[in-house]
């Protein structure tokens, strides 16, 4: 197949939903990455495929013949796959310790199998296709220069003198056979189906010559700009699935709030109405706008005024699947691998939702609101005091890392809960800034 | 509908006999088989089918053409893996079934990495035979034949047509039917004036063609060496001087080769996005025509435009070409240094016979005469692409059924169609054409293994607006391809 741009567009799209997305969920589940990512990641891959074909497109008019042999058409995955690496990176489809071996494999394996699927086994359903450039099913006649009407009016009379008598109406029809002694039989006109279909459908009623106006040009230009704009639905829609709440990575979250306003801010399980709660330190403590903010000091306890709740902390590495170890029981977690509290940087806290006796810590997480006070309480007796930015619920699947481990010259926490498995699994994420060191007053 | 009966010709003295179809192919060759194959796939009944030729064996025509110019059954055709006559898909491709037939994976690698790592994979002969005698037998093809000559096409007062057959020992045959295909192929190969004025003087021991019989031409002058002229630089010439090259070496005599170009083409010309590829006078290129021209952007260019730039187009992309091969542009590179081979530019003026042999006087391109004293000379100039002048495209033109286009070939539409008229109840009734016979068509390789099945393909479709057989929708494409590979007949 020597593909034509249109013909390139609706070859890769066919591709992009019948192999790529497929191979890559099902691989992506043998690999051990989740389903969503692992279609998104099939996803950016086709979407991007498209805007490489207007690309290749180009590339393909330098060529005296417009061949494109196939030793080509699989090579230009190499390009394909490293940019499309860069753009998942920077979409954030892919979380950080997700090695990139898997995604070779996912793109070698899907790019292979559509490169095959072109070498034959399409034109299997599609015969058309190979003499089409690629489009997937034939074009209706364009214009057609050919035979006038003419010959038809013209036909019957001297073919009559020559060869033929008409026997003039049907009636006389069976009465003489002539010499030749074989009954006539009717031409196969009764075989075929009644051409009493004819008159309803457009297609049996076609005119001799079939003047379709010239339109293909128009047609490709429409395709072509189809297709960028579904480059861009699919773009935007992971872009937006992944980062719903929307601030661009380098944009200080809270500004980025304030001109966006974005509906999950308010979280559903905080209705528009609860203001902060104002909390007061109390009059044992000192309370200091500045502190060392280089010194690694390890949290203690957490308490979160709003909900009356207070939980010991615990130290949590990674297991070895890569994924972060829970705490015991009954204790809120501190990914040691992110900064200590009052640290510079985030400090990632994590615990399951749900009351106690059910055996979550962070109880009803996603009520914290906008100002809402988090309090770390710290191993050297003192307590960091956070104001929450912002909260925020996400599926797991979606996990904003990103903006998680954002760093920072301040010192910020994430207050992760988490609830459910698999498909339902949910975060409630709190975003809050440190403003405040207690220290207990002496002698106290 | 007019009933009608039909008089014998009084001066046959035979009667006529009768036979009714939906569809009557004229040919009986790849052209016919093409079109009668996909017809047969989505479910024509063989009764609905008759096809007219002079064999009962669809690859006969070309067999005959293929011996003639000396090539035997591994031989290799200037075509594509994926062009298989045999299978409309075209998948798994003659590189396949060589693979699994030679137990190698050379022939299906070399389809991979074709034309950037290595020579294009071309099909032997003996494969592309058996393949269509293999379908042949599975479509029931020969119940479908109907051997004679078609002399005539004749429109019905009431719509469809009558097409009278002449048979050897038998009387004529009168098939009425609504849709005739015309694929009558090639009249013969063609012949300059000057060597048929020489041969029909002088028979035709000294003067042959490279696509008719002429054995002869190569033992004398394996024999006796000698003095040889080939005329022409496209793929028959490029054959004609493997084997006197081939001879040459085996028989250790004196062979000396003219080569006599029309056009000599030095290097690759062109601008840079048309350039094609040159060399000691070839013209090279793969296949007849650029391979975009069979399914890509230059096919759909040449659906584009009118029929005048169309036919100059088609008349500038087809020019005469031979695709290169290192080891016979190795042949030439020796004979050249070795003084055996020479190229001369210029037409051929006139033959003169002498004794034991032929003298060639030839018009330079320099405007200087050159005298030759020949042993054999061999025209290559191909085959004679004319439909015109096939009498039975002749009557109907002359009964202004069809009209010929600048090429000398049936008009035909976007969909083949040459002319398509309503009968009296409406079904439409008409004359399709593919391969030679529509050169000039809004496809540029009609006579191509690919040219052909696309053809087919659009015909068929056509066809099948108008009820007969069935659209070959994705569901019936897969089925009918899963019988083929069972090799299950229809």
């Amino acid at each position: 197949m020597i593909p034509t741009l249109a013909g390139r567009l609706q070859t890769r799209l066919l591709i992009v939903l019948v192999i790529d997305v497929p191979v890559t969920v099902i691989l992506g589940v043998l690999l051990d990455v989740e389903a969503s990512r692992a279609a998104k990641v099939g996803l950016v891959i086709g979407g991007l495929c498209l805007l490489w074909e207007l690309l290749w497109h180009s590339v393909q008019q330098l060529r005296w013949d417009k061949d494109w042999p196939s030793l080509l058409a699989f090579l230009i995955g190499v390009p394909e796959a490293l940019v499309g690496k860069v753009v998942l990176a920077w979409l954030s489809v892919l979380p950080f310790h997700m090695e990139w071996g898997k995604y070779n494999i996912l793109f070698a394996a899907s790019w292979i199998l559509g490169w095959l699927l072109q070498q034959g086994p399409l034109r299997v359903l599609f015969p058309s296709w190979r003499f089409e450039g690629g489009r997937l099913m034939a074009r209706r006649s364009l214009a057609t220069p050919a035979a006038k009407a003419a010959p038809v009016t013209l036909v019957a009379e001297p073919v009559k003198e020559r060869v033929l008598v008409a026997a003039g109406a049907a009636s006389s029809g069976k009465d003489a056979s002539g010499s030749s002694g074989t009954p006539t039989r009717r031409p196969a006109a009764t075989k075929r189906p009644p051409t009493g279909r004819g008159p309803g459908k457009k297609s049996r009623r076609r005119p001799a010559v079939a003047v379709t106006a010239r339109r293909r040009r128009p047609l490709v230009v429409v395709v072509g700009v189809g297709a960028l704009a579904l480059t861009f639905g699919v773009f935007t829609a992971i872009g937006l699935g992944t980062d719903r709440h929307g601030q661009g990575v380098n944009a200080p979250a809270d500004v980025a709030q304030a001109v966006h306003p974005r509906p999950a801010a308010k979280a559903p399980a905080a209705p528009s109405g609860p203001k902060p709660q104002a909390w007061q330190a109390p009059a044992s403590q000192q309370v200091a706008n500045t502190w060392n903010t280089h010194k690694p000091v390890q949290p203690y306890a957490v308490t979160i005024p709003r909900l009356k709740l207070q939980q010991q902390t615990q130290p949590v590495g990674l297991t070895a699947a890569q994924t972060i170890e829970e705490a015991a029981p009954g204790k809120i977690g501190w990914y040691q691998s992110t900064s200590a509290p009052g640290q510079a940087g985030p400090a990632m806290l994590l615990g399951p939702l749900g009351q106690a006796h059910k055996g979550g810590v962070l109880g009803n997480l996603g009520q914290l609101v906008k100002g809402d006070t988090v309090l770390v309480t710290r191993t050297d007796s003192t307590t960091v005091q956070y104001l929450v930015d912002k909260v925020v619920k996400v599926k797991s699947s979606a996990f904003p890392a990103a903006q998680v481990y954002q760093k920072s010259k301040s010192s910020t926490l994430r207050l992760i809960g988490y609830r459910g498995t698999g498909a339902s699994a949910h975060d409630v994420i709190v975003f809050a800034t440190a403003t405040h060191l207690l220290s207990p007053k002496s002698g106290s | 509908m007019t009933d009608l009966h039909i008089e014998p010709d009084p001066t046959m003295g035979d009667e006529l006999e009768h036979d009714t179809a939906t569809v009557v192919s004229i040919g009986g060759g790849l052209g016919s088989f093409a079109l009668i194959d996909r017809l047969r796939i989505a479910g024509v009944p063989t009764d609905d089918i008759r096809v007219v030729g002079r064999s009962a064996d669809p690859t006969a025509a070309f067999a005959d053409v293929c011996r003639a110019s000396g090539m035997l059954v591994g031989d290799r055709l200037r075509s594509d893996s994926a062009a298989r006559m045999d299978n409309i898909w075209g998948f798994p491709g003659y590189a396949a079934s060589e693979a699994v037939r030679r137990r190698t994976p050379g022939p299906l690698l070399r389809t991979l990495v074709e034309p950037i790592a290595a020579q294009p994979y071309t099909p032997t002969v003996g494969l592309m035979v058996d393949g269509v005698t293999r379908e042949a037998a599975r479509i029931g093809w020969t119940d479908m034949v109907a051997l004679g000559d078609a002399y005539r096409i004749a429109r019905l007062p009431g719509g469809g047509y009558v097409v009278l057959v002449s048979r050897d020992g038998q009387p004529d045959l009168a098939i009425r039917t609504r849709w005739v295909h015309l694929a009558l192929g090639s009249s013969g190969p063609q012949l300059s004036d000057v060597s048929q004025t020489f041969r029909k003087h002088f028979g035709n021991e000294y003067v042959v063609h490279a696509y008719e019989e002429h054995e002869e031409a190569y033992q004398l002058l394996r024999r006796q060496g000698g003095r040889v002229l080939v005329r022409g630089s496209g793929i028959a010439s490029s054959r004609v001087l493997e084997r006197l090259i081939e001879d040459r070496d085996r028989s250790g005599k004196d062979v000396h080769i003219w080569q006599l170009f029309r056009t000599y083409h030095s290097a690759p010309t062109g601008p840079r996005t048309e350039r094609y590829d040159a060399g000691h006078g070839f013209h090279y290129q793969a296949y007849s025509f650029p391979k975009a021209a069979f399914g890509g952007q230059i096919r759909d260019k040449i659906r584009r435009l009118d029929e005048a730039e169309r036919i100059e187009l088609i008349r500038r992309l087809g020019s005469t070409s031979t695709p290169y091969r290192s080891d016979w542009a190795a042949q030439l590179r020796r004979g050249r240094t070795e003084g055996w081979y020479d190229a001369v530019v210029g037409e051929l003026a006139g033959l003169a016979p002498r004794p034991g042999g032929v003298t060639a006087a030839i018009l330079l391109a320099t405007k200087e005469r050159l005298d030759l004293d020949l042993d054999v000379v061999i025209d290559a100039t191909g085959m004679d692409t004319t439909a015109a002048h096939h009498p039975l495209v002749e009557a109907l033109v002359e009964d202004g059924l069809a009209e010929l286009n600048d090429l000398d070939c049936l008009r035909v539409d976007q969909d083949f169609v040459v002319t398509c008229s309503p009968d009296d109840e409406g079904g439409p009734t008409g004359i399709v054409a593919s391969g030679m016979t529509a050169k000039g068509a809004p496809y540029a390789p009609v006579d191509s293994f690919l040219g052909l099945q696309s053809a087919a393909l659009t015909i068929a479709r056509r066809l099948s607006d108008s009820g007969v057989g069935q659209p070959l929708t994705p569901l019936r494409s897969l089925r009918s391809w899963w019988s083929w590979m069972g090799g299950r007949s229809l």
